[in-house]
This record gives C-alpha cells, sequence and structure tokens, in this order.
C-alpha cells in the first residue's frame, strides 16, 4: 500500500481481536505493516 | 466493527507515541492507561465503538522511577476494578517478584527477560492472573475466548531499527513472550494473548 500507516489502522486491528472473533487462535502475532514488511523478491 | 459478545478482555500497548500505551476492553467498557497523555483521538475512536472508554494518563517524563513501581499497583487495581488496562512500562523486579507468580519463567525467558523486556511480559502475567482470580480460579470449558489480552509490538522487534535504543530494546519483548504466554502459560486457562505488530506508521514522532 503506498502510505504510512496511521495509529487507527493498529487500533482496528486490536479491536477485532478484542472483540472475539477469533476464538481457535492464540499466541498469534498479527502485522500491521501494508506489505512493506514483505522482502522483495 | 464488530460487536463485543462477552466479557473479553484485551490489551493494547507500546511505547511509541502513535499507539495508547495499553487498552483493556470489556463487553461495556474499554479504558487506557497512557504512558502519554497526548493521545490522538484517532486511534480510541475505532476502539470507542467496543464501549465506553475512560483514559488514564501517567506523567512518564516527570517521574519514571516513582512510575515503574507504581505501575504494577496501578494495574492490579484496575483489574481488580473490573474492566481496566496496565502499561507496557518497564516495571522494577522487585515488583515482578512480589505481584507475578504465573508462570515461572524457563531459561529461554530468563534471557529474553534479561534484555529488559520486562513489561509486556510481566504485566501480562499480572493481569493474567487477576483474570483467573476473578473468576474463581475455574477455567471456562464453555467460553474459550472469555479473556483476551492483546499487546502490541512493532516490526522493530524483526526490522532494523534506528530509533533510539530505549524506545527499541523493550520492542522485541512481545515477539518473543507473546507466543509463549498464549500457548504455555495463559491457554490451558482459557486466555487467549495476541501480538499486533504495527510496521511504519505515521505519528507525531514522525512529523516534520
Amino acid at each position: 500500500m503506498p502510505r504510512w500507516g496511521t495509529p487507527a489502522d493498529v487500533a482496528g486491528a486490536v479491536a477485532v481481536l478484542a472483540s472475539g472473533q477469533m476464538p481457535y487462535s492464540t499466541g498469534d502475532v498479527i502485522v500491521v505493516g501494508g506489505g512493506m514488511q514483505i522482502p522483495r523478491l | 466493527m464488530p460487536g463485543v459478545s462477552d466479557r473479553g478482555r484485551g490489551q493494547l500497548g507500546g511505547s511509541g507515541e502513535g499507539s495508547p500505551s495499553v487498552c483493556c476492553g470489556t463487553a461495556t467498557r474499554c479504558r487506557f492507561l497512557a504512558t502519554n497523555p497526548r493521545r490522538p483521538e484517532e486511534v480510541l475512536a475505532p476502539l470507542r465503538e467496543l464501549g465506553d472508554i475512560v483514559v488514564h494518563s501517567l506523567a512518564a517524563s516527570r517521574s519514571r522511577r516513582i512510575i515503574r513501581r507504581g505501575t504494577s499497583t496501578t494495574a492490579l487495581a484496575a483489574v481488580s476494578d473490573g474492566s481496566t488496562c496496565w502499561s507496557t512500562m518497564r516495571v522494577s523486579r522487585r515488583a515482578c517478584a512480589t505481584t507475578c507468580w504465573w508462570p515461572r519463567p524457563t531459561s529461554c525467558e530468563s534471557r529474553v527477560l534479561s534484555i529488559n523486556l520486562r513489561g509486556p511480559y510481566f504485566l501480562t502475567q499480572l493481569v493474567a492472573n487477576q483474570l483467573i482470580a476473578q473468576r474463581g480460579g475455574t477455567i471456562p470449558t464453555d467460553k474459550p475466548c472469555g479473556d483476551r489480552v492483546v499487546n502490541v509490538s512493532s516490526i522493530s522487534a524483526t526490522v532494523m531499527s534506528t530509533n533510539p535504543a530505549s524506545t527499541a530494546s523493550p520492542r522485541p519483548a512481545s515477539p518473543c513472550a507473546d507466543p509463549d504466554l498464549g500457548g504455555r502459560g495463559s491457554r490451558p486457562e482459557g486466555i487467549v494473548v495476541y501480538e499486533v505488530r504495527p510496521g511504519v506508521h505515521a505519528t507525531n514522532m514522525t512529523a516534520a
């Protein structure tokens, strides 16, 4: 994505996790990086 | 934004300017314990949809030592109140020893903790203990996702960072500790632990 993230992007991810919509996952890491963390081939 | 179905709790942490230090939400309430009182409303807005939000501020720059000592006490009182939050600020070893007893760190964890990663790890333990105590030590088999902890770290834990060391050094804590807390530590107790790892994002630290 051609932009920097915003604090709201992070808050949105936290809101989803805190809402209990993923009841069968734990110890998982959600990266909110807009794909910038993915190395180029 | 999805609604909150039950009494889940979450933590939103991070030492950066862009994210509130900690959030612990319940079905009806969501509270922050912010180490920086200048929190942008855009952070709080999505979380307000989870319920009412109360923001607590600590003047981190005024007396860090006092805050370190008081963090665990504040967190304990807040969680006992049935709703709130704690800070991911580093806490003293003494405070950890007196307030955290679950689970006992392994040798691998001790190495992690030895590089000053105590904050998220021990405070997650602290709150998890309180969550267990609040329900009388029982394990809810019918609600596998009753209690939730969400730690916020940073991709600077895995990507080279040029941030000041004092800011960057605690950040590998959550990537190391959260999967372990979520698996070995809290899963048998019915508490799920997540980590949100923000990438590069614009904050008032990056402005100008």
